[in-house]
This record gives C-alpha cells, sequence and structure tokens, in this order.
C-alpha cells in the first residue's frame, strides 16, 4: 500500500525534495525571532548600549524577508506537486475506466465513480498540501527548539519538553475523539439529506395517505440527531481550544516561576527568560498539529486504497494478446447461450449464418432477446455457452477495437455528444470534412444540415436537444456510412414521433446505409424487413423461425402472428 | 368533493399509484403509512397480515430476513419492481377505505398473481367503490362499468360484452390483446430451435 502512495510520489521526487529543503529554512528562520529577541534584550537593552542596535534590526528583517520567500516558494510547491499527483491520478483513472466492459457500469452506481474521481483523488492532495510536508516542517521544527533549548539551558528545556509531551498526549487523545464526533456529524447529514429527498420525492404518497405528520415526526429524529452531533462536535472544540491555550499559558508561567528565580540569582540572562517563554508558545501549534496530520493522512490511504481497488481491475481487453486484422467473411452463431445474470438464459442456442454481403432481418416480440444479440457480437458481454465466429475466427480472440472497427452498430436513438455536427459524424477520427460532407450527402442528412446555423459546424447541445429524433437517426446513419464498416448492425425502431415526411427520408437513407453490405438488421419497419433476403425470427431466445417474408407468413407461426400485431398497419402508413 | 375537509376525504379514498413509492424504512411502517392503528406492539392486531395476504406479499416475506419488520430501500434489501407494487396494494387496503383507486398498479405483476390479488379484492369488497385504471384488458373485464379513454374524452362506456359488441375502440384493443398474449404463448410444435 505504502510503496504503491511512493510510487504515485516518485515521478515528483525532486520538488518534493526541494520542498523539505524549503521547510528545513522555513524552519530555522522561524527560530531567528526569539533568538533576536533575546539578543535585543540582553545586549542592548539591558546593559543600555544604543550602538550597533540598528544592525541586528537589519539583519532582523532579511531574515523575515528570507522566511517570507520561503513560505511563499514552499506553499507554491506543495501545490504543485499536489496538482500533478492529482492530474496523474485523475488520467489513470479515467483512462481504466474507457477500457472496462459495460458490465461494470452496469454494475457500479455513477455516484460512486464520480466521488472517486472527485473526492478521493482530493483526499491524497490534502496529504501534500496539508499533511506529509507540513508534518515534517512541524517535526523538524519542534526537534529545532528542543535541541536548541537543551543547548542553552537544560533545565528550563526539559520542563518545557515535559508540558509538550502532556500536551501531545491531550491533543492526540482529543483529536481522535473530534474526528469520530465529526465522523458521526457527516453521516447525521447524510441521513438528514436522504431523508429530505426521500420526502420530497414521496410527497404525493405521503399527501394522499395523511402521513405528513408522522413525516414530521421522522424528521424531528433525524434533527435532532443531527443537531445532537453538532454540539458534541462543538463541546469537544470547546474544550480542545482553551486546554490548549492553558497549556501554553502554563508553561509559561512555570517558565517564570522557575526562570524568574534563575533570573535573580543571576544564573540566566532576562532575554534567555524571554526565550524560552517565546519557544514554548512556538512549539504548542505543531504539537497541537501533529495529531491532526495523522487523521488527515488515515484518510488519504483510505482513499487511495479505493483507488487502486479500482486501477487493479482487469481492464475488458486485458485477456487478448493479439491484434490481428479481420477478414471479411461468414458471420457464424454457433449454439450460442447468454444470460446476463446466472441462468436467466436470454439466448438460446442460437445458430445461424450471415453470408458477407447478405441483409438479415431479425424480427420477435419485445423481450425475445435481439438487442442482447447485438450486445454479444460486439462484446459488450461474452457468451456463456457456444461460440460466434467470424470468417472462422472465435470473436473472443478479437481485439474489441478491432471488432467494433469493423462491425458498424446504429442505434436508432444515438447518443449525440456536445460538439459539432461534423464532430458528431466522424467521432474524433481522421476524417476530411469532404468525406464526412459526402456520407451525410450519402444517406440523405445532408438537406437538414445545411439548413442549421453554420450547417457542418453547428455546435449541438448535450444529448442532440435541439435537433428532432428523425434528424438525430439521420447523423447516425452519416456516421455509420462515413465509417465503412464491413459489417453493420442496425437496430431499426420505429418511431412514433417521426412526421411522414421524415419517416420516408429515414426509409431511404436506411435501404441506402445497408445496400451491398453485410447487415444483421434488428427490424421493426415492414419496408425494411420486405428488403431483407432472410428473416430470422427470435422467440424468447430462440431462433424459431427463418425464411423469406412470404415463406414465414405461409407457415402460420411467429412470425405471421407478429406481422398480424406489428407490421400490418404500417401498410397504409408507409 | 371541494367542500370536504382535505384530510377526512383522502382517509376515504386510497390510491395504488403508477410509480411505487416506498420509504427506507420497515416493510410494516410503510404499509402502515396512514393507518391510524400502531404498528407494532400490542393492539396491533392481524391487519398487516391480512393486507399483505389480500396483495400476495405473503409468500414472498420468507424470503426476507425479517419478514414484515425487515428494512428496504437504500439501508435495507432491495425490492423487485413486482413486491413493490404488491405493498403499495396492501398500504391502500390495509384501513379497508371506502374507494380504493387502483392506477395501472399490475404493471410489473404476472397474470396469474395479479387474477390472485383481483379475486381476493373481490372477495373483501363488501361496500368498496373500486376505480382500476389498466392497460390490460384482462385487469378490468370483470368490472360493473368500463369507461374508454382517448385524448381525454370518454368515447365508449359500458360492461365488456357491451363494448364488445360495439365493435369500437374498446374491441380492437381487445383484439389487439389477444393477439399479444397468443404470440407470447406459442409454442414451436418441433420443439427445437430453428
Amino acid at each position: 500500500m505504502n510503496r504503491r502512495l511512493w510510487r504515485l510520489i516518485r515521478p515528483h521526487s525532486t520538488l518534493l525534495a526541494a520542498a523539505v529543503v524549503l521547510v528545513l529554512l522555513l524552519s530555522l528562520t522561524e527560530l531567528a525571532g526569539p533568538y533576536f529577541t533575546q539578543q535585543a534584550i540582553d545586549r542592548y537593552i539591558a546593559p543600555r548600549r544604543l550602538d550597533g542596535y540598528q544592525w541586528l534590526a537589519i539583519l532582523w528583517f532579511l531574515v523575515l524577508i528570507v522566511n517570507g520567500l520561503a513560505r511563499y516558494a514552499q506553499l507554491q510547491l506543495t501545490n504543485v506537486i499536489g496538482q500533478r499527483v492529482m492530474f496523474n491520478l485523475r488520467d489513470a483513472i479515467f483512462a481504466h475506466w474507457q477500457r472496462m466492459g459495460v458490465a461494470f457500469f452496469d454494475r457500479t452506481p455513477v455516484g460512486e465513480l464520480v466521488s472517486l474521481i472527485s473526492n478521493d483523488v482530493d483526499a491524497i492532495n490534502q496529504v501534500f498540501t496539508g499533511g506529509l510536508i507540513l508534518g515534517v516542517g512541524n517535526v523538524v521544527s519542534a526537534v529545532f527548539i528542543i535541541v536548541f533549548l537543551l543547548l542553552i539551558n537544560w533545565s528550563l528545556a526539559l520542563l518545557v519538553v515535559g508540558m509538550a509531551v502532556i500536551m501531545l498526549v491531550a491533543a492526540t487523545l482529543i483529536t481522535r475523539r473530534l474526528r469520530q464526533a465529526q465522523r458521526w456529524t457527516r453521516s447525521r447529514l447524510g441521513s438528514i439529506n436522504g431523508f429530505i429527498q426521500e420526502a420530497v420525492s414521496g410527497v404525493t404518497t405521503i399527501q394522499l395517505f395523511n402521513a405528513d405528520r408522522r413525516i414530521r415526526d421522522d424528521f424531528d429524529v433525524v434533527n435532532q440527531e443531527y443537531s445532537r452531533a453538532n454540539l458534541q462536535s462543538a463541546t469537544l472544540f470547546s474544550i480542545f481550544l482553551p486546554l490548549m491555550n492553558w497549556f501554553g499559558a502554563a508553561t509559561a508561567g512555570l517558565l517564570l516561576w522557575f526562570g524568574g528565580g534563575q533570573v535573580i540569582h543571576r544564573v540566566l540572562t532576562l532575554g534567555t527568560l524571554v526565550l524560552f517563554i517565546q519557544f514554548a508558545e512556538r512549539l504548542t501549534t505543531p504539537v497541537r498539529d501533529l495529531a491532526d496530520k495523522l487523521a488527515i493522512f488515515q484518510t488519504a490511504v483510505a482513499s487511495a486504497e479505493r483507488i487502486f481497488t479500482l486501477l487493479d481491475r482487469p481492464a475488458a481487453d486485458a485477456d487478448v494478446a493479439t491484434t490481428s486484422a479481420i477478414q471479411p467473411g461468414v458471420l457464424r452463431f454457433d449454439h450460442v447461450w447468454f444470460a446476463y445474470q446466472g441462468e436467466d438464459w436470454v439466448l438460446r442456442d442460437v445458430c445461424f449464418e450471415v453470408a458477407p454481403g447478405d441483409k438479415v432481418a431479425i424480427v420477435g416480440a419485445t423481450g425475445a432477446g435481439k438487442s442482447s444479440l447485438i450486445s454479444i457480437l460486439i462484446r459488450f458481454y461474452d457468451i456463456q455457452k457456444g461460440s460466434i465466429h467470424l470468417a472462422g475466427q472465435d470473436i473472443r480472440g478479437l481485439d474489441r477495437r478491432e471488432i467494433r472497427r469493423r462491425i458498424g452498430v446504429v442505434f436508432q436513438d444515438p447518443f449525440i455528444f456536445t460538439g459539432t455536427v461534423g464532430r458528431n459524424i466522424s467521432l474524433g477520427e481522421p476524417m476530411t470534412p469532404d468525406r464526412v460532407e459526402e456520407a451525410a450527402a450519402a444517406v440523405y442528412a445532408d438537406s437538414f444540415i445545411r439548413r442549421l446555423r453554420g450547417g457542418y459546424d453547428y455546435v449541438l447541445h448535450e444529448r442532440g436537444s435541439d435537433i428532432s429524433t428523425g434528424q438525430k437517426q439521420l447523423l447516425s446513419f452519416a456516421r455509420a456510412f462515413a465509417f465503412e464498416p464491413d459489417i453493420l448492425l442496425v437496430l431499426d425502431e420505429a418511431t412514433a414521433s417521426v412526421d411522414p415526411e421524415t419517416e420516408r427520408i429515414i426509409q431511404a437513407s436506411l435501404l441506402k446505409l445497408v445496400a451491398g453490405r453485410t447487415s444483421i438488421i434488428i427490424a421493426h419497419r415492414l419496408s425494411t424487413i420486405a428488403h431483407a433476403d432472410r428473416i430470422i425470427v427470435l422467440h424468447k431466445g430462440q431462433v424459431v423461425e427463418t425464411g423469406t417474408h412470404s415463406e414465414l407468413l405461409a407457415r402460420q407461426g411467429v412470425y405471421s402472428r407478429l406481422y398480424e400485431l406489428q407490421y400490418k398497419d404500417q401498410l397504409g402508413a408507409s | 368533493m371541494r367542500d370536504l375537509p382535505l384530510e377526512w376525504l383522502r382517509a376515504q379514498i386510497r390510491c395504488v399509484l403508477q410509480e411505487p413509492f416506498l420509504f427506507s424504512d420497515t416493510l410494516a411502517r410503510n404499509i402502515a403509512l396512514g393507518s391510524p392503528f400502531p404498528v407494532s406492539g400490542e393492539g396491533r392486531g392481524g391487519g398487516l397480515e391480512w393486507a399483505a395476504e389480500l396483495s400476495q406479499l405473503s409468500a414472498d416475506l420468507d424470503q426476507f430476513p425479517h419478514g414484515l419488520e425487515t428494512v428496504i430501500g437504500e439501508r435495507g434489501i432491495t425490492l423487485s419492481g413486482g413486491q413493490k407494487q404488491r405493498a403499495t396494494i396492501a398500504r391502500a387496503v390495509l384501513t379497508r377505505p371506502p374507494v380504493l383507486v387502483l392506477d395501472d398498479a399490475f404493471s410489473n405483476v404476472d397474470t396469474s398473481t395479479e387474477e390472485a390479488i383481483l379475486k381476493g379484492l373481490q372477495a373483501a369488497k363488501g361496500n368498496q367503490t373500486r376505480l382500476v385504471i389498466a392497460h390490460r384488458v384482462s385487469t378490468i373485464k370483470d368490472s360493473e362499468l368500463i369507461v374508454v379513454l382517448e385524448t381525454g374524452r370518454a368515447v365508449e362506456q359500458g360492461t365488456h360484452g357491451q363494448l364488445l359488441a360495439r365493435r369500437g375502440v374498446y374491441a380492437r384493443l381487445y383484439g389487439h390483446q389477444r393477439l399479444e398474449d397468443d404470440l407470447l404463448q406459442w409454442r414451436n410444435p418441433d420443439g427445437g430451435s430453428r
């Protein structure tokens, strides 16, 4: 664990070393203040001398400048390191996600992913900006001060160290409880938020069932718990701060008591006593913060664990060693069985072949397994039994990228990205604008694109909210055409919200797209089914019939029923 | 109805909404939402069990670690769509309201369970007025009165038999569903694939 954390830091070890040097320098300059005060009192103020006093002032001023610069540089440096580590981590996480299979995203809630890349990465950043380097600084300052004090007057130094140890123990104990209280407060805040969210989304149910009073009572409970948790944190805080102040004052008092005697007996100079009091004060901060730094570090380790667990998940394409090119050839489903979960078979013993250039329509009622057929062919999911071969090669041995390059998929509700129309067709692949326009023109998308302000440079909104469903479909056809796939998979869902004119264009466009190309069409339009070379009928995950339209109608089986139910009405419409 | 006190009115009419909504709480407290009787302890009575029985939820209770006291939702176990729907049915029938509204309440329940629930409701009916909104003809075909709505207007009214005889919207809908059921029931005569 720690070694992996170190591996994150290692590329920045030079910067890190520089930051540590700066912290050392900073700690040294911090020592200067009390030292110069001592010198001022003992050399100039007590003996009532003024010659040379200005040099002390100038020297102190110079040290203050160095201190300021060092602090600036150190802050800047730690932030740069923190940001670089975060940048690389986010990059690594995001890149890893892109390589995960679809099944991973089915199981993982989006909120968890977002929290990982934002909150957990940030917790690690805290180590650099707040924890690690300043922690080192704290320890170094404390050691410097203690050594310095021991050299000057060991008995008073031991007094200061003794008090510091007691303070450290007290601070650690209270900080631990404070952390617990804060965690408790956060979890109570979470449940209050959850409660409110639920009460708002369920408001119709609450009102219909006259349950508003009961809900209010329930809310009182979580509300009270939250406020109690907050009070608990506040109580601990109000103990912590005065206690630390009290320790500081007590140390100063003890120093005055014992040191004062030594001054009167002329064993100790007045300046040294002031120096001790000032140093004792400066020791308070690092001691108090040390406990806090430790807690930050613990949080970061927990976050790092979560991040590394994700990065250790094998990527979907990890199993494929070869990236052999795919030859065009026969596509063969050989006794394919597939389930998303356990033994819940969505496809059962499916067998069929598609020869190059063939146009096959797949039909079936809702839930027959049509879309799953597409998902397994482009390896969003892998099948459990049987095999799928493309030109004699098992597709599980082929690179997913290669598969998806050769097999184009056209969704009828395609995803539109925020960006220009041109980019939504090319999807960022190197492609000349001419090629993009050619593709759009080929599938009759050109005329609507030209009507947009800016044409191909028109910037589409997120999810294409500013163009119609029919236009989105035409865009997806253009996308598929531009990529020139060997095999085309089309999910042809007839949409109700398309006007007859657009529907006519879409049908013509679709026929143009599949012309002369091996295509498997999950068909809902009679026009696409009628143009297919062969129709495969899926029923409850099984291939029950294959043949042409008229052959299948004559069989009086599933297809003829489907035809009655879904396609017959389209005769008049199209 | 606008002159009636809202709280009283809502106690008379219980609804099962299209989207079942349950709180992250125990199943018992979810079902007893809006019931004036205590959820647990003395005086609870057998109302909850009766409602769970009627809504065909009882059989599922064995799967839950603490039966009716199982916490569901984010903090507990997740219910299936059908279980959620049946829990909201139990909630609506618990107080035996004079008026019961079922708004597409069986969309995630299979036909045989739906039939069992409808039978139970019929048996416990008494003077209860029931308003059933449904897409499936099987849910409503035994109703005393069927109202067919189209774009916000009542285009046909009558019993199942009367409406079929009219050969209008309802009859077309019924024919279509017969076809759909027929398709789903279809078995390959040879029994094999291909």
